[in-house]
């Protein structure tokens, strides 16, 4: 019995270590912010913990865990992302052209991607998100924001023209990024 | 998540017409200061979350407990509340208190191949105070899930739990949530949920469709892919209707209405809108 937990905790640890990079990638994309993406993956390794001897065991527990990290996302950061990220001076998301000095400008994409992303009401930067960041397909996705594939596709598909309607990341878009 | 996938950015499979779009989230993603993997916190409060979960558990069964004793006492000849409350005085008292029971109000009743199936909600009242708050949250522990990460946040919103049954299955949860500056309050403002009827068809077709509505709304319009549509008008007040027909309704305690519509054999959920 102490063995099988020993090697539950173990497994639970691997999982943990191997998991937080790509599951901290994913917050910070959600929640636009480095303390609030590490508190998102901390919150829902948490609650993995306490579920982990059916999910460990089951046979995709990458659905559960973004399932969770979805849930707990969606009940956080419902409002307060859009009021967080909102461009603290008068340009919004419409800006100059970008510096020429490449390091400066791809700092700019950076931001102003995530300022896009955080005016895009939680539902469609959870779908566009899990889509083109996550690469889920339409189910995965649907399964973990638990609703339905057709919610799915409406919601990435206006996120995503929210997105390219934005002149700056337009720009971007058009210069595949700036590498 | 798998750990192959760290350098595809997500630019392989479904939509390579977007792959502008997730080229440029892969860069943004690496914004973030990975650091190390808080192994020793996360364990923490994993435990912390489990024994608070015993600890709702026992405290639920006690709450039963004595509810329990007291009904059956009330129930008995010459059973009054004096007696009651010495059952009471003989089970330590729980720390649920003050919690006034959800209002539950079947939404909607059918039959699908033969099988049974009604979708429910119950809705809790608002909480004046942290006492109250902290009742409710501990409460909530049945359903398994609550809708906000803490008991304060309870605090002067009423909570909602959407449940959906089919055949012999076991009840379970659609949707939660509290109403809050987001609930539907006016004109065409609605959120839906779509899911199959049987939730044991995982994959299946999205034929179950929940949603609220502000209570102004007067009628909504499912529509289906294949091109058909339902329409479902709001009950009069004062006036009640058979939960087999699909219809706009108020539930108990909730500021919104709300409406369950079935998409026809073959085909499943497109959209769904108000439009009157």
């Amino acid at each position: 019995m102490g063995d099988r937990k020993a090697a539950r905790d173990t497994e639970f640890q691997s999982f943990v270590i191997g998991r937080w990079p790509r599951l901290m990638r994913t917050a910070f994309l959600l929640t636009g912010e480095q303390h609030a993406a590490e508190d998102l993956v901390q919150s829902t390794l948490e609650q993995v913990y306490v579920a982990w001897r059916r999910v460990g065991s089951a046979d995709d527990p990458e659905a559960y865990v973004r399932r969770v990290m979805i849930n707990a996302h969606a009940r956080k950061h419902r409002r307060r992302l859009r009021e967080f990220l909102a461009p603290k001076d008068d340009t919004g998301l419409v800006r100059e052209v970008a510096d020429t000095e490449d390091r400066i400008a791809r700092a700019e994409d950076r931001s102003s991607l995530l300022a896009a992303l955080a005016q895009l009401p939680p539902r469609q930067r959870e779908a566009v998100v899990l889509r083109y960041w996550e690469d889920l397909t339409e189910t995965q996705t649907a399964e973990a924001m638990g609703c339905s594939v057709g919610a799915v596709k409406s919601n990435a598909a206006k996120g995503i023209a929210k997105l390219r309607a934005i002149p700056g990341l337009a720009e971007m878009v058009t210069q595949g990024g700036r590498a | 998540m798998s750990a192959d996938r760290e350098t595809n950015h997500g630019m392989t499979s479904h939509d390579m017409s977007n792959g502008d779009i997730a080229f440029l989230l892969a860069d943004a993603a690496d914004e973030v200061e990975i650091g190390i993997a808080p192994y020793d916190a996360v364990l923490r409060g994993g435990r912390r979350r489990r024994a608070r979960r015993w600890a709702v558990a026992t405290a639920t069964a006690l709450a039963l407990v004595g509810s329990a004793g007291t009904l059956a006492v009330a129930g008995l000849p010459g059973g009054n509340g004096s007696r009651g409350a010495q059952v009471a005085t003989r089970v330590p008292a729980p720390p649920v208190q003050n919690v006034y029971p959800p209002e539950r109000t079947t939404l909607a009743t059918g039959t699908v191949d033969g099988e049974d199936w009604w979708v429910t909600i119950d809705v809790w009242s608002a909480p004046r105070d942290a006492g109250q708050a902290q009742a409710q949250w501990e409460a909530m522990a049945a359903y398994g899930s609550r809708p906000v990460d803490k008991a304060s946040d309870l605090i002067g919103k009423s909570a909602y739990f959407v449940n959906r049954t089919y055949g012999d299955g076991e009840t379970g949860g659609v949707s939660l949530g509290v109403f809050d500056e987001n609930t539907p309050d006016s004109g065409k403002d609605l959120q839906s949920v779509a899911i199959p009827l049987d939730p044991k068809a995982d994959g299946g077709p999205q034929r179950l469709v929940i949603g609220q509505i502000a209570p102004t709304a007067q009628q909504v319009t499912c529509t289906w892919k294949n091109g058909t549509t339902t329409e479902l008008h709001k009950v009069p007040e004062n006036e009640t209707l058979a939960t087999d027909i699909p219809a706009i309704r108020p539930a108990a305690q909730s500021p919104v209405n709300w409406f369950v519509c079935v998409a026809p054999e073959g085909t499943e959920y497109k959209s769904a809108g108000v439009t009157k």
